[in-house]
């Protein structure tokens, strides 16, 4: 094997001691080089540390692009969320509302990893205009640990300085630092910082629902409803935070109607439990609104309305849209509202 | 903690060899150090195993003590039940209960012990201990070195599997002794070659082999995607495995301690007793020393060979895993290296090359078994690799599979990179350094995945 061979007789320590420096100094030296680049170039765009580096970023990826897109001093109104919040057009929405819209939605994330965002969000901006959540059934969850549901950075966006230096050294924040090189010296362009994207875009509609199993409706198990929501009171504490005024809406996006738990279930009753107390909690808040569209409507049986059983189309979101738009612009939103499709 | 985590080859590491050279002229300080590196590396996984692990550790010196003092053997045979009682409750309980209610058909409780890491190599390493004593072949060692021939972290975890006469009086030996930078090259050297193979191939072939095993659960695979899963597990279970073996020998050679051998290039055996010889050779020796001799080995007739094989060979399967598939895999091994040895007997050599390719099929078979989560995934696999669902299909990134396979084959094993050594110059210094450090960088990018005989 090339870089060994057999033992030519007794070879000095010195020869030794120079191999073992030589390893020492490199590894030592070209970690240290490198990772003071990585922290000087800011790949993710953070802003903790002073870098010469043009804001923006080169970052498809939502759960780190959000670093960049939601701190950016041009936005005063942000969309959180999952998926089924993705399609919400924050330049529709600024258009509407006058407004100036970010997406910080994270594909695939829960309540715990949305409010890590909401956070990111507060600490960089003074004043806020508008909060607007797409909440679904993840919020609903009875774990006091509201655990993260995928694999997400909060390192990234954390208070300390010293967790997110503790998660630098690595070969995707050397790729992404060389991405923003590369935006520096004009090769390429950064992405869109109002963080949107369009699942609808290059794909064509195709969803074909499977016929729902027959058979009985699951009864209620037990009159004993568990009310406990633990991410709805953490979520109160943060919207406590926000300046008393600020409008917060929260949306309840479509889902095709055979993802919702079987009429008469107890998941169902709690389900039913969880939204009236988000309704609650909105409510008492001014110029804000609550809008459940996760239920078993016309158009949640319209699979036009959906590219799969869980995200709904772009005619869907602009019909949200108007919604958020009327209550930001102080209307109140109808109790049941019903999508038109 | 992992070896091939940031947060060890950092700062976990560095620290630990610092504060041992800082101490190295006291042989109590310096083994304080190594006892205490040791216990902050166990009770990171989880502290509260620090207990049973100390405790074991502590009554088994406490009985062999009072054993040599009372001139009895009782309380051996008493620190014997303790260990493998041990054993028995937190790794084979919930085992045994299920394999009860499989026999009686009353539905029994489960325990759902939390598994302490590395419970076999420590608890096996105690009993070779007391067996040791029983056999008048062990010292009585004062409890500080006794301890750290246990706890040393280097093989705590995954082994090698040391006996206390390889390790003990290694203690007492200067480690600024001549030959320190030989020992330090050499341990960075080993422990580089190990990180890259664990995080560079080993991890990617689990990406290949995995997915497809999860679908082998409920579904046919084709041809060539059963032949692929076969393949890239059998190289990643040899080159994960030995990747840990090397950063074990290395990070001990870093302290100025030699652990034993464990492998030596397996998939260039030409029989299966060869393969034995070069396989987890620490466990083979164990299996040899402490079960299949005492159970008659191959002196006292055919009839007591067959037993002590198949015996010792299903004890080694059950061993890796509570689970019945580790049994058979340990069977087929058995039945493998008696058929082997009948072979052998017969004084007709087969070719090396068909030897070669017999025993790598055997073993590659047995890998199915292993690694398949019941009987009914590791039938599906070998039955879609002898064409039951068809012949269609392909081998899945075979320059990966064909890396592994030159790896394997042709990578210097532990002891060879040790009795030979690397060309000292400053270029492939810089090129070890360069290649620890990409190591680095790739591990930082997320939860590394643990070596696969952590779970054993």
């Amino acid at each position: 094997m090339a870089g060994f061979k057999r033992k030519d007789g007794p070879v000095g320590d010195a020869a030794w001691r120079r191999f073992v420096l030589t390893f020492l100094g490199v590894l030592a030296g070209g970690l240290a080089v490198l990772y003071a680049l990585i922290i000087v170039i800011d790949p993710y765009d953070t802003g903790r540390f002073p870098t010469f580096m043009p804001v923006g970023v080169s970052d498809e990826n939502q759960q780190t692009a959000s670093a960049s897109n939601g701190r950016n001093p041009i936005f005063n109104a942000a969309v959180f969320g999952n998926s089924h919040g993705m399609l919400l057009s924050p330049a529709r929405l600024s258009k509407l509302t006058g407004l100036s819209f970010v997406q910080m939605t994270s594909p695939g994330s829960g309540p715990r990893e949305q409010m890590i965002l909401m956070r990111w969000f507060m600490r960089h901006h003074d004043r806020i205009k508008a909060f607007v959540i797409t909440a679904d059934q993840t919020w609903c969850t009875h774990d006091p640990t509201i655990p993260m549901l995928y694999q997400f950075p909060p390192w990234l966006y954390a208070e300390s300085n010293l967790e997110y230096l503790a998660h630098m050294l690595n070969t995707r924040s050397l790729n992404t630092a060389y991405r923003r090189v590369l935006i520096a010296l004009g090769y390429v362009k950064p992405t869109n910082p109002d963080g949107y994207w369009d699942y609808e875009l290059g794909r064509t509609w195709s969803f074909r629902p499977e016929r729902p199993a027959g058979g009985t409706l699951a009864p209620i198990l037990s009159n004993d409803i568990n009310r406990s929501f633990p991410a709805l009171d953490a979520l109160d504490a943060i919207l406590a935070e926000l300046t008393p005024g600020t409008p917060v809406i929260v949306v309840m996006p479509p889902q095709f109607y055979t993802l919702l738990p079987p009429p008469g279930s107890q998941e169902a009753a709690e389900f039913a439990a969880c939204k009236a107390d988000i309704a609650a909690h909105v409510r008492s808040r001014e110029r804000s609104g609550f809008f459940d569209y996760l239920n078993d409507t016309p158009a949640a049986r319209n699979p036009e309305n959906f590219m799969d059983p869980e995200h709904y189309r772009e005619n869907i979101a602009r019909e949200i849209e108007a919604d958020i738009a009327g209550v930001i612009a102080g209307e109140s939103p109808r109790p049941a509202r019903v999508l038109a499709h | 903690m992992l070896f091939q985590s940031q947060g060890f080859a950092l700062i976990f590491l560095p620290l630990a060899v610092a504060s041992y050279y800082l101490a190295a002229r006291s042989a109590a300080a310096r083994q304080y150090v190594l006892i205490a590196a040791s216990l902050v590396f166990y009770g990171w996984w989880d502290a509260r195993f620090i207990i049973l692990l100390v405790g074991q550790i502590s009554a088994s010196w406490l009985l062999a003590w009072t054993a040599a003092r009372i001139g009895r053997n009782w309380p051996l045979y008493a620190g014997l039940v303790l260990n493998l009682a041990s054993l028995a409750t937190f790794k084979y309980l919930d085992f045994l209960l299920a394999s009860l209610q499989a026999l009686i058909g009353i539905d029994l409780p489960r325990a759902h012990i939390l598994l302490p890491i590395g419970i076999s190599f420590f608890s096996f390493q105690l009993i070779s201990y007391l067996v040791d004593r029983l056999r008048d072949d062990a010292p009585i060692y004062p409890f500080r070195p006794f301890a750290l021939f246990v706890l040393l972290f280097p093989h705590l975890i995954a082994g090698p599997i040391v006996r206390h006469n390889e390790l003990v009086p290694q203690f007492a030996l200067d480690p600024l002794r001549p030959g320190l930078w030989q020992r330090i090259g050499t341990g960075l050297v080993l422990f580089t070659i190990g990180f890259a193979k664990k995080v560079l191939v080993a991890d990617k072939l689990a990406g290949l082999a995995d997915p497809l095993f999860g679908r082998a659960a409920h579904e046919w695979l084709s041809f060539g995607d059963a032949w692929t899963a076969a393949l890239a597990f059998s190289f990643q279970l040899f080159l994960d495995f030995s990747a840990y073996t090397e950063m074990a020998i290395g990070i001990a050679l870093l302290f100025g301690l030699l652990l034993p051998e464990n492998f030596r290039r397996p998939y260039l055996s030409t029989s299966l007793r060869d393969f034995w010889r070069r396989w987890h050779i620490s466990l083979s020796n164990f299996i040899r020393d402490y079960l299949y001799i005492p159970l008659g080995g191959s002196r006292n007739g055919p009839v007591v060979y067959v037993f002590a094989t198949l015996v010792a060979m299903a004890i080694c399967g059950l061993w890796h895993g509570a689970g019945w598939t580790y049994v058979a895999w340990g069977v087929w091994h058995g039945l493998g290296l008696i058929t082997c040895h009948a072979w052998q007997a017969l004084r007709r050599p087969l070719p090396a090359v068909a030897g070669w390719a017999i025993t790598m099929l055997f073993v590659l078979v047995g890998w199915v078994l292993f690694r398949a989560a019941d009987f009914t995934t590791a039938t599906t696999m070998l039955a879609a690799m002898a064409g039951a669902a068809g012949w269609g299909g392909s081998l899945h990134n075979v320059g990966l599979l064909a890396i592994a396979a030159a790896i394997s084959a042709l990578l210097p094993s532990a002891y060879e990179i040790i009795e030979r050594r690397p060309i000292l110059s400053p270029a492939v210094a810089t090129a070890f350094a360069v290649l620890a450090g990409f190591c680095v960088l790739e591990v930082g990018r997320g939860p590394p995945l643990t070596f696969i005989y952590f779970r054993f």
